[in-house]
């Protein structure tokens, strides 16, 4: 009997590759971090930075294909590896990010870094997950790295308390997410995903039993929790603004994305049979996380906290997409996660970029007169902002476009309105910012700002992500179509 | 009902009383204690699922470890022995009775619909246990390592830095 | 209600000693009853249809019964024989009044013991304080159940019998910490969290020791064990998990130079401050039995169990246990107490990855 049925040599490793590169990446990190001392170990960001750019290369090899690894715990195929390249790109912008606001506040070890490195990792298993275990530890892989990194401040109260809510109601949801998922075993007797369509195709009755309906809700719960969907958001605003702001920026797009991944390959590949059942749930889900998200957000004063409640609003928006279910619907949806991660990624890096050690600055008063001061960074962060309002000729509006559409094209005419109507409340307070920025006398004795190449780097290539996906976007929708038919 | 089937229902009580107590109870530690019956109890039931590895594993892993770590936890949380019972308003009571008891409804009448199918019988082995861990989830067995090691992780950046003290001041 | 429950206790559990004797005697056979019944199930269901019910009942509970015999006869020669080698060790004769050699005067020590007034405390935690020297003896009766003092001489051979052990062990923790913490006293307290990050420390290196020889024996259950020792001894092919899980031993029973829970110099004495008379006693004769259970598990895991020549299994198995027993106490006379921080320093950055070293070889060894 054969003991061992993987390839040592071949298609096994090829499919996490990337993610092997990170994790070595990570234990290197770690180890360097212990070597060097006092304020050299900033390094390790660079090498980490390095990590990122390394893990792109597997990826050569793994254009194109399609197939289950590990006796089909992962597989790779052209969604996973959409979403890893994607998972890349964010987690290299944050490091980037970290680099020069990490040595301000104080927290440049390298545990930051191999952290960062560990988290996406898991959050790439995700994204290529082909069985219920995979997708869990994927999950439990990167929410324990998320968890530690919210509370990594420790002199900061706010962030000891981000990083206590984030991790008691995470775990929380991650029971309920494995409860889910034992529910479903237990109807199905099968955890791999594909079984699970199969059985479910297979026994057409077992869809009107109440037990899978309940594993379904339950596995909604855990994911909801993750993307901060509405009745589950309750926890964002508090941890986005105690968290770090490299780390908020790294929740707010990473996280998301890799849960929408997961989100999508359960609803799609296991559990399309139950399609009657979510998309009316659904519906109700992006709804109201678009209306609270949006309608909360108006009335804040922190920036950082706005940008929290204006995330939820975006789950909201993209969850349009995934309610579409058609395959423009799924294309929007990941189209949308990779303007959302270059936009979000900017905002966030020139909040960071205004901050002090000591004075985060992120109150809306702190921002009067920004434009004067820092005439390049209000700049950047007047793009970001109107990509986020979805202003023409940025990716926020062509995501915005691509989701409604599909909505519309799938005869889901209300949703498409309330989201129309959602964006339109939105700008508000985007624009709010703005008029801080512009139109306000700064005010007396407050400095701000702290000079980072690195942060810069990162911004200009947020920059050029906004515009290249806003002006050129059918190149990368038509990738973004070709990945999602793999459902 | 042969005698195997009265101890059955014995360890569901035990189970059941475990878990009321540990919500129920004002003291932190008795909670922990009444958590530890519930898992001891599940072990047993475990033992009538005809998997005396897991039934071991269980009491090994959550008597063993999580007990005693929960404990440390409790004691090193300050001192809560003896604490003002802490009445809650009575809303927050039958909101939770109600909670509860929807919930039981639904389950138990998920439970009894469900057309249940009867598994493999015979006892499962250890080797079959370590052959399934083996072969069809090596890859999963791995990053389980890979959990733990975030785990840490979180846990030294948490711990250890928080020791260090504040960093210096920025000078401008 | 509370009172008359208060009262009702005090009537049977009070100071008079043989009311107490009557009342602890029936608790322990209740004890041992729901035990066997317990047994009885979990080994009906394990070796499904090996016997008829009936036999197997009365098999069992001549088993506990004999369990039951081993428990107090180790607790008393024990008792006699420490105090016996500590006064040789010291070059002086140790107990010699009470029958021939001093022999008799455990029997003496323990018809004191429970002629002793039991004192419950006012401010106890009434619960804990009384569960914690009854829970103390449950891993040692279920260690007991498994371990093949012959060939044929079991109460039940168990196919998981090394993980029951190892899984039951771990009870004694929440055992003694239950007494350091309904005490409420601080020394209690101090020995209660001082077992507890031992036991942990030391619990590991253990299992990483008894792993290699599962590896070496395929197998799980203690008789399988001690029949793949039949050319050799394990102790000559896995010296260091011997030894480290002999240091492990001396450390989970508390005994010196480990004995920090129950540092007589510094916390009175330890977890068991509080307790006295028979209460007292339930706590001394589970550490008795921990260390003959210890040892014996060191005999069947490395020195070959109840094989020996010439004489019959069962005096094989008596002889080697007891001469581990021996020189556990002669670590006592020999060595001086640990520091806290050397304790833990030593198992954690000592003894563990020594331990997983020696699983490595062991595992690459038995691979080529």
């Amino acid at each position: 009997m054969e003991l061992f049925k993987v390839d040592v040599l071949g298609r096994d490793f090829l499919a996490v590759a990337q993610e092997l590169v990170l994790l070595s990446f990570a234990l290197g990190v770690l180890l360097l971090g212990v070597i060097l001392k006092g304020d050299r170990r900033r390094y390790t960001g660079y090498v980490a930075l390095f990590g990122y750019v390394l893990a792109f290369l597997p990826l050569l090899g793994a254009i194109g294909r399609g197939y289950e690894a590990f006796s089909g715990m992962v597989v790779l195929d052209p969604f996973s590896l959409f979403f890893k390249v994607l998972i890349l790109v964010v987690g290299f912008l944050v490091v980037l990010l970290s680099l020069d606001y990490t040595s301000r506040e104080g927290i440049a070890f390298g545990e930051y870094y191999a952290l960062v490195l560990l988290a996406s990792a898991g959050m790439m298993l995700m994204a290529g997950a082909a069985h219920l275990v995979t997708l869990f530890l994927g999950l439990e892989i990167m929410s324990i790295a998320i968890y530690a990194l919210a509370g990594i401040m420790r002199e900061d109260a706010r962030s000891v308390e981000a990083a206590f809510k984030y991790f008691l109601l995470g775990a929380f949801a991650s029971g309920f997410l494995l409860y889910g998922m034992a529910l479903t075993y237990a109807s199905t007797g099968a955890l791999h995903l594909r079984e699970i369509e199969g059985v479910l195709a297979q026994k057409a009755w077992l869809t009107s039993f109440p037990l899978v309906l309940v594993g379904l809700g339950l596995l909604l719960v855990g994911f909801g929790f993750k993307l901060a969907l509405v009745p589950f958001h309750m926890w964002t605003p508090d941890v986005y603004e105690g968290a770090p702001t490299s780390i908020t920026a790294f929740m707010a797009t990473g996280v998301k994305a890799a849960a929408f991944a997961g989100l999508l390959r359960v609803f799609f590949t296991a559990l399309p049979a139950l399609e009657g059942h979510w998309r009316e749930l659904l519906w109700v889900l992006a709804v109201a996380t678009m209306t609270l998200g949006n309608l909360v957000a108006l009335r804040q004063e922190d920036v950082k906290r706005m940008l929290a409640y204006s995330s939820i609003a975006h789950a909201g928006y993209i969850m349009v997409g995934f309610v579409a279910a058609t395959e423009l619907g799924r294309a929007a949806v990941l189209f949308y996660l990779f303007a959302y991660a270059f936009m979000n990624i900017g905002a966030f890096a020139v909040v960071a970029l205004l901050g002090r050690r000591g004075a985060p600055n992120t109150l809306l008063e702190d921002y009067a007169g920004v434009g004067f001061k820092h005439p390049l960074l209000a700049v950047a962060m007047a793009v970001f902002l109107f990509s986020l309002a979805g202003v023409p000729p940025t990716a926020g509006f062509m995501a915005k476009f691509y989701v409604f559409s599909a909505a519309v094209k799938a005869g889901y005419y209300w949703l498409a309105v309330l989201g129309v109507l959602n964006s339109a409340v939105a700008a508000y307070y985007y624009l709010r910012v703005m008029v801080y920025m512009y139109f306000r006398e700064p005010k007396e004795g407050l400095q701000t700002g702290y000079p980072s190449f690195a942060g810069a780097v990162a911004i200009l290539i947020a920059l050029w992500g906004v515009f290249q996906l806003g002006i050129m976007p059918s190149d990368f929708l038509a990738l973004a179509q070709r990945s999602v038919q793999v459902f | 009902m042969s005698l195997g089937e009265v101890i059955f229902v014995v360890i569901c009580l035990v189970v059941a009383l475990g878990a009321l107590g540990a919500v129920l109870s004002n003291s932190l530690i008795y909670a922990v204690f009444f958590l530890l019956l519930t898992m001891g109890g599940i072990g047993g039931l475990y033992i009538y699922l005809k998997t005396p590895f897991l039934a071991m594993m269980q009491i090994l892993i959550y008597l063993g470890a999580v007990g005693v770590l929960l404990i440390f936890a409790v004691m090193l949380a300050g001192p809560f022995w003896r604490r003002p019972k802490e009445r809650g308003p009575f809303l927050k009571g039958v909101a939770g009775l109600g909670v509860s008891l929807l919930s039981f409804i639904l389950f138990w009448r998920v439970l009894r619909h469900h057309p249940w199918e009867v598994g493999p019988q015979g006892e499962v082995s250890t080797s079959r246990i370590g052959r399934a861990i083996l072969d069809r989830y090596p890859f999963a067995f791995e990053l389980i390592s890979l959990l733990i090691v975030a785990s840490i992780l979180g846990a030294i950046m948490l711990g250890v830095l928080s020791r260090q003290g504040p960093p210096k001041a920025e000078e401008d | 209600m509370r009172r008359w429950l208060r009262e009702q206790f005090d009537r049977y559990f009070g100071s008079d000693p043989v009311r107490l004797l009557f009342a602890l005697g029936g608790l322990f056979f209740a004890t041992l009853v729901v035990l066997a019944l317990l047994y009885w199930v979990v080994g009906k269901v394990v070796t499904a249809g090996l016997e008829a019910w009936g036999w197997d009942l009365v098999r069992l509970l001549l088993g506990l019964l004999g369990v039951m015999v081993v428990v107090f006869g180790n607790a008393l020669f024990l008792v006699w024989a420490e105090r016996k080698v500590a006064g040789h060790m010291q070059i002086r004769i140790g107990p010699k009044e009470v029958g021939p050699y001093g022999l008799l005067q455990s029997i003496a020590d323990s018809v004191k013991l429970l002629a002793k007034e039991i004192i419950t405390p006012r401010f106890v935690d009434r619960p804990l304080y009384l569960l914690a020297p009854l829970l103390i003896f449950v891993p040692c009766l279920v260690a007991m159940v498994v371990i093949p003092f012959d060939a044929r001489l079991q109460v039940r051979d168990i196919n998981v019998g090394i993980v029951m052990i190892l899984a039951f062990s771990s009870l004694t923790v929440l055992a003694i910490f239950m007494a350091g913490w309904g005490s409420v006293n601080k020394y209690s307290l101090i020995g209660g969290v001082r077992s507890i990050s031992q036991s942990i420390a030391y619990e590991i290196p253990m299992l990483l020791s008894i792993l290699p020889v599962v590896m070496m024996a395929r197998s799980l259950s203690l008789k399988e064990v001690v029949e793949a020792q039949s050319p050799y001894w394990f102790v000559l092919v896995q010296p260091v998990a011997f030894l480290i899980y002999f240091v492990c031993a001396v450390a989970e029973t508390n005994r010196t130079p480990f004995d920090l829970p129950e540092a007589e110099s510094e916390l009175v004495a330890g977890y068991h401050t509080e307790y006295s008379g028979m209460r007292f006693s339930l706590f001394f004769l589970a550490e008795y039995t921990n260390i003959f259970i210890v040892c014996a598990l060191a005999t069947t895991f490395f020195l070959g169990g109840y094989k020996g020549p010439v004489l019959p299994g069962v005096v094989w198995f008596f002889l080697k246990t007891y001469a581990l027993i021996f020189v556990i106490m002669w670590f006592r006379w020999t060595f001086p107490r640990v520091r806290f921080d050397q304790l833990l320093n030593f198992s954690w950055k000592f003894l563990i990855p020594l331990a997983m070293a020696n699983l490595l070889v062991t595992g690459g060894l038995l691979k080529l």
